[in-house]
């Protein structure tokens, strides 16, 4: 696939728009892909951030050599795309279930809520946390669709100056949890912490994890995360899990 | 008019071309039927089968290192019922000849489950997965009365050829290549993976669960082609040779070598496709040579 456009939308995270009919036409939100990306030996996976007409964005930070080294590609070079892979975010409890959509999200987590978001076609609520208001990357995005936002800052750069699940926290109180269903996405501790709320207050919903991968498909048995007893597979059986059912 | 011919028949079982998917890289076989033309392939080799099922390790279980991975999945696996009751019927449908690679905790084991593989009739092959090195256990292949044993006792009771996987952490490789073939080994594959480790330098934890892991990939060929070499050297049974086989290019080195087939592992997780395009690539590689055979190149190192 042809790369359109890579650029950088706030230090240190890019947006990648490919040329990417097929992709475009079967991707849903929650899924990912696996980039071949040169100078490293596994392909990086890479939640899709976005998708409008035949164009596939993935949003990403640099992080090690592999997103280095993606950070350099220009446009018009040729990426090496597989996809679209995983199971994605259910939408049917926001859609036909009329529940209002929670969804909490951290650093790049925030790309694969983007994609839900654009595809739930009616707005929710926005939790949002970063170090700081330069690292909140789409919040224009999130306010075209008309989705409310709750953001939290480690340096107060925002009205909320701590933790987002805290926000979150405070917002569920008295709350009827029916009424809601919830999407998380970020770093793990982040992840646990909602959850861990979540479960407090009875919430349902889903989320995305991550894992090492080599595959990509299932093939490896490398993505391997806790599940009751035993393990699932983040690329096969997810990325997209019941909160219930992990935590 | 010139018809390249990429057969090869390793003890009784035919192959249309040399490329067999290594254990552990493509699963019981029906899973990827929807992504890669399996029919393209020489043969399949299954995830290795353990009598009970096993869960694996805890994560992380991969790693990747300069040209190559780190793995400890530690076989996980459905276990032997499972095995029979679940995947028998997509695997006698790939049209390509199935190798089950099995392992057991006991030499008893390794018996049992030839034993019960017996019946079924589709199968190519029984690969003894002798080399797996994370499991908690000895590796077999240290342990030559045992190695010898296992192989000797499944070859008695077989039904179908028994190959022999080596790991390549042994003083002399040639000897337990021949120590294989005298036990009644119909084959030999090799090599398994290379142990190895990575830390962060972070968090001053590994980055793999069980501390050290299998090494895999590109950067191991150099060490699993003098395995092959000197292997083959040493016996006259045909000879699966893999490790790193990245491309046609690759794959003739091992043939050249003296190995008859090639096993294609890793390639696959950065490729899906790859081990068609490697028998593809092999054949384009005597096509430019005007060769029109594996025949033509196997063995062929000149000393």
């Amino acid at each position: 696939m042809t790369i359109r456009e890579n650029t950088q939308v706030c230090p240190g995270y890019y947006r990648i728009v490919l040329d990417a009919e097929n992709l475009a036409r079967v991707s849903c939100p929650g899924q990912f892909c696996m980039l071949k990306v040169p100078g490293a030996y596994l392909r990086r996976p890479l939640s899709i951030y976005s998708v409008s007409g035949s164009s596939v964005e993935f949003l990403y930070k640099v992080v090690g050599r592999g997103t280095g080294w993606l950070s350099g590609l220009l446009p018009g070079a040729a990426l090496e795309v597989l996809g679209p892979l995983g199971s994605g975010y259910t939408l049917d409890d926001a859609i036909s279930g009329g529940k209002h959509p929670l969804l909490v999200a951290g650093g790049t987590g925030i790309a694969s809520l983007n994609f839900l978001a654009e595809r739930l076609r009616k707005p929710g609520t926005l939790f949002y946390g970063a170090k700081s208001r330069t690292e909140l990357v789409c919040l224009d995005n999130f306010r075209k669709l008309g989705w409310k936002m709750e953001l939290a800052t480690d340096d107060g750069s925002t009205a909320y100056r701590g933790l987002v699940t805290d926000v979150f926290e405070n917002f569920l109180a008295g709350k009827e949890v029916n009424d809601y269903v919830l999407y998380i996405c970020g770093p793990a501790q982040m992840i646990a912490n909602t959850a861990r709320i979540a479960i407090d207050f009875e919430l349902k919903g889903y989320v995305s994890l991550e894992e090492k991968m080599a595959c990509g498909v299932g093939n490896c048995q490398g993505c391997a995360i806790k599940y009751k007893d035993s393990y699932r597979m983040v690329c096969k059986d997810g990325p997209v899990f019941k909160i219930e059912d992990v935590f | 008019m010139n018809k390249i011919d990429l057969s090869v028949n390793i003890a009784g079982i035919k192959l249309t071309n040399p490329v067999i998917t290594a254990s552990g890289t493509f699963g019981y076989g029906d899973e990827l039927a929807d992504l890669v033309q399996v029919r393209n392939l020489g043969a399949v080799t299954t995830k290795t089968i353990t009598l009970g099922p096993r869960t694996g390790n805890p994560p992380p279980r991969i790693c990747e290192t300069a040209g190559g991975m780190l793995n400890t999945i530690g076989l996980q696996n459905i276990g032997l019922q499972r095995f029979l009751d679940e995947k028998l019927e997509a695997l006698a449908g790939l049209g390509v000849p199935v190798i089950v690679s099995i392992a057991g905790s006991t030499f008893e084991e390794y018996v049992a489950i030839t034993a019960l593989l017996n019946q079924v009739k589709f199968i190519a092959a029984i690969e003894l997965n002798l080399s797996c090195p994370n499991l908690k256990k000895t590796i077999i292949c240290q342990d030559e009365e045992l190695f010898s044993g296992i192989i000797r006792k499944t070859s008695k009771i077989k039904q179908h050829p028994i190959i022999a996987k080596l790991s390549p952490q042994v003083q002399d490789i040639r000897r337990l290549a021949a120590l294989a073939e005298s036990s009644g080994a119909d084959a030999l594959s090799l090599v398994n993976t290379f142990p190895g480790m990575s830390i962060d330098v972070n968090t001053f934890r590994p980055r793999l669960s069980t501390v050290t892991g299998g090494l895999s990939g590109p950067c191991i060929k150099p060490l699993a082609l003098r395995c092959v070499w000197e292997a083959a050297q040493s016996v006259g049974i045909p000879v699966i040779g893999g490790g790193g086989i990245a491309s046609g290019q690759d794959a003739a080195e091992f043939i050249i070598a003296g190995a008859s087939a090639v096993s294609v592992g890793t390639a696959s997780f950065v490729d899906p496709d790859a081990p068609s395009r490697i028998a593809e690539e092999l054949r384009e590689y005597l096509k430019a040579r005007k060769l029109g055979s594996l025949g033509d190149i196997k063995g062929k190192l000149k000393l």
